[in-house]
């Protein structure tokens, strides 16, 4: 029973990780139906930021978080400004953005290990602090983990439904042609909208970065993720991405521990198969 | 014409000096007299993965054969029948991908002039494709492989100087075994070929002492976001020890977070981790806790003869200068650079920089090399290296004394003091 307990906490914390990434990827694909295969490796940047940020400037963990949010968002805007945008003109196929996106996962892989070299880093003991319970053990950063998680997505959802910017975004993915009518700057949004997905993609992590490595694979894993969940809980749906996170955590880890960690891959597209055999548009796809 | 007689002596004076004073300046391949003076080249060429996630191991290789290039060149270079020559080193990378890596060889074959006779390939995905045209093209070539069975072919220019990770495996297993005491085990390892052949010979060699294996999980340390899920399964099975076969990083996350997860058993390591890396990684007070631990023998704590111990020091400082103090000073880094002055002692002991079966056949006859620091002391005639490894255990951060875990000891490392 115990052990039942350990594994689903483990795939609520990875999962909280998941839905993070995810969420970001979703808004770039809802907004401005970018298949973003690149989104791995802003993952993979921010945990260098992060790591940047502790080691060498000494800056707490949590105001680390923030300021790679802040940097990781205002270099997601760069990059979409200077990549994305240009090949969206009269030109583009629905393949310049993956193009795009792949030219730039070569790019930052080979500027990072220009930058931080080819060795992992490790932040080291972050809020180490145990709690034990019914045989069960959770770290504080654990729980952290989970708290901002669902703290983030709490004022996301509020942002969209509540401030004028969130709404312009809503209007913007229900129909950017009437959202630009109205007299929205859906360019704006668009930028707006990717800086965020990065933001997003660098706090998940910075979050994970304690307890993982933070090496230039990192990331690779993290867009197959990323779009195994969003197309499980449907393209560009934001509930299906975090409700979808949360599966695939739960999934990996509960495979993991009790069936075989060697093939827990299989058993996680196996699931995304069956879901989308039973309905093709993911579990909260629109029609 | 008295006057255009001396209008041309002053022209032909005048272009005189600027063919004398522009000869002076010629980089190289100027007038006869200038090339006698210029040193030769010899080209060194080298594919490893310089990108990815196998981009460290590349780095190291690298870094290793490049110190002993600058090394060599900085000394004069290699002095071969009364000529000397200087080493070029041409690196690139292969992103660990057999059909690039077989381009480029190609390539660096046509365009470098002098030819190259020699080559470091880096892994052995690419060197498995390489290795069948090595000798057509008259190149001796070292490949990076932990499979022996690569050397069996024949090939008469090859070397495979990296320990035979299955000889690695033995060695653990019977320190896990015998020296450990534990009696049920759990082997932890990732799941690429390299870790399939050490974890398999480890299980063969553990269970033939009479050892219970209870699991054996397989997982990507390049990729996994979080140890738990594994570690849970692994601990609620109440293992005496874990076998690895992970980097130091992936490995000191596992165990830190296997000691949250409540785990007082042992570890064992394999040959990819030294015991000083970890030692390293992990904070002093949190070592103090850590239980007991075995893996390869780090050089600095290795039983080596004072003599040794000092000049490998020297070295290692040497070493730190030129790329940084993080750097680790492993096998990785060594066999590239002893092997480059081995190949400079074959070139100078048979006079040639172009005959490559002479110069491999020297270079047998050249190692242990005296810039050496923890050596490989043989090359056999089949091309496989033969070096003496110690393995340490460490409990709660004390170091215990050297065990061999494989080679002979009383053969290396050689002591050149």
């Amino acid at each position: 029973m115990s052990m039942l307990l350990q594994t689903t906490i483990n795939g609520i914390v990875i999962g909280s990780a998941f839905s993070l990434v995810a969420l970001g990827l979703t808004m770039i694909w809802g907004i401005m139906h970018i298949s973003n295969f690149a989104h791995g490796s802003f993952y993979m940047i921010g945990g260098y930021v992060i790591w940047t940020i502790i080691t060498l400037l000494g800056v707490d963990f949590w105001l680390a978080i923030l300021i790679t949010a802040v940097v990781m968002a205002i270099f997601g805007a760069i990059v979409e400004r200077l990549t994305f945008r240009p090949a969206e003109g009269p030109f583009s196929t629905p393949l310049s953005s993956l193009i795009v996106s792949i030219g730039l996962i070569m790019i930052f892989n080979n500027s990072v290990l220009a930058i931080w070299g080819a060795r992992p880093e490790t932040l080291g003991a972050i809020n180490i602090q145990e709690f034990h319970f019914l045989n069960v053990t959770v770290t504080l950063q654990r729980v952290l983990i989970v708290v901002a998680a669902v703290i983030l997505i709490a004022l996301l959802q509020f942002f969209l439904k509540r401030t004028t910017l969130g709404m312009s975004i809503e209007a913007t993915a229900q129909n950017a042609e009437s959202a630009r009518l109205m007299g929205i700057n859906t360019s704006r949004v668009g930028s707006i909208v990717f800086a965020m997905g990065v933001s997003l993609a660098a706090i998940a992590a910075g979050l994970m970065a304690p307890l993982t490595n933070i090496n230039i694979g990192m990331g690779d894993h993290m867009t197959t993720y990323g779009f195994v969940i969003i197309i499980l809980g449907g393209m560009g749906s934001i509930p299906g991405a975090i409700i979808g996170g949360f599966i695939l955590g739960l999934i990996s880890s509960l495979s993991a521990t009790y069936l075989t960690a060697n093939y827990y891959e299989v058993i996680v597209f196996g699931v995304l198969i069956l879901i989308l055999a039973i309905k093709p548009t993911g579990l909260f796809g629109a029609k | 014409m008295k006057k255009l007689d001396k209008g041309l002596w002053m022209t032909a004076l005048t272009l005189v000096v600027a063919i004398t004073f522009l000869a002076g300046c010629a980089p190289s391949g100027g007038t006869t007299t200038s090339t006698a003076e210029q040193p030769g080249v010899v080209n060194i060429i080298m594919t490893v993965p310089l990108s990815g996630m196998l981009a460290s191991f590349g780095q190291e290789q690298q870094e290793g054969m490049q110190m002993a290039v600058d090394e060599i060149n900085a000394a004069g270079g290699v002095k071969v029948a009364g000529k000397n020559y200087l080493i070029k080193l041409t690196v690139m990378d292969d992103e660990f991908d057999a059909s690039k890596g077989e381009d480029e060889v190609d390539m660096m074959l046509e365009k470098l002039t002098p030819k190259p006779v020699f080559y470091w390939c880096g892994s052995d995905v690419v060197g498995k494709v390489i290795m069948d045209e090595n000798e057509k093209e008259n190149l001796i070539m070292e490949i990076v492989s932990s499979d022996k069975a690569v050397v069996s072919t024949g090939n008469k220019l090859l070397i495979r100087l990296e320990s035979d990770t299955r000889d690695v495996a033995k060695g653990f297993a019977n320190i896990t075994y015998d020296d450990m005491g534990c009696k049920k085990a759990i082997m932890l390892c990732g799941d690429d070929s390299a870790s399939g052949l050490y974890r398999d010979q480890w299980i063969e060699t553990y269970k033939s002492k009479g050892g219970q294996l209870l699991d054996s999980i397989d997982v990507d340390l390049f990729s996994t976001t979080d140890f738990y899920p594994f570690l849970t399964k692994a601990i609620a099975e109440n293992p005496d020890v874990i076998s690895t076969f992970a980097s130091a990083d992936s490995l000191v996350l596992m165990m830190t977070q296997a000691q949250q997860l409540g785990y007082k058993g042992k570890w064992v390591f394999g040959d990819v981790t030294e015991v000083g890396e970890v030692l390293h990684l992990i904070p002093a007070k949190a070592m103090q806790t850590m239980g007991t631990f075995c893996g390869v023998a780090a050089y600095e704590t290795a039983t080596l003869p004072e003599g040794q111990q000092t000049r490998f020091r020297a070295h290692i400082k040497k070493f730190h200068d030129k790329y940084g103090a993080d750097k680790l000073w492993g096998s990785i880094v060594t066999n590239p650079y002893e092997l480059c002055y081995a190949f400079k002692y074959a070139m100078e002991k048979t006079g040639t920089t172009t005959d490559a079966y002479a110069i491999r056949a020297a270079m047998a006859d050249a190692v242990p090399v005296p810039e050496g620091v923890y050596p490989f002391y043989k090359i056999n005639p089949d091309g496989s290296g033969e070096y003496c490894e110690f393995a340490n255990i460490c409990t709660n951060g004390v170091m215990g004394n050297s065990m061999v875990l494989y080679g002979d000891p009383s053969i290396a490392p050689k002591t050149s003091e």
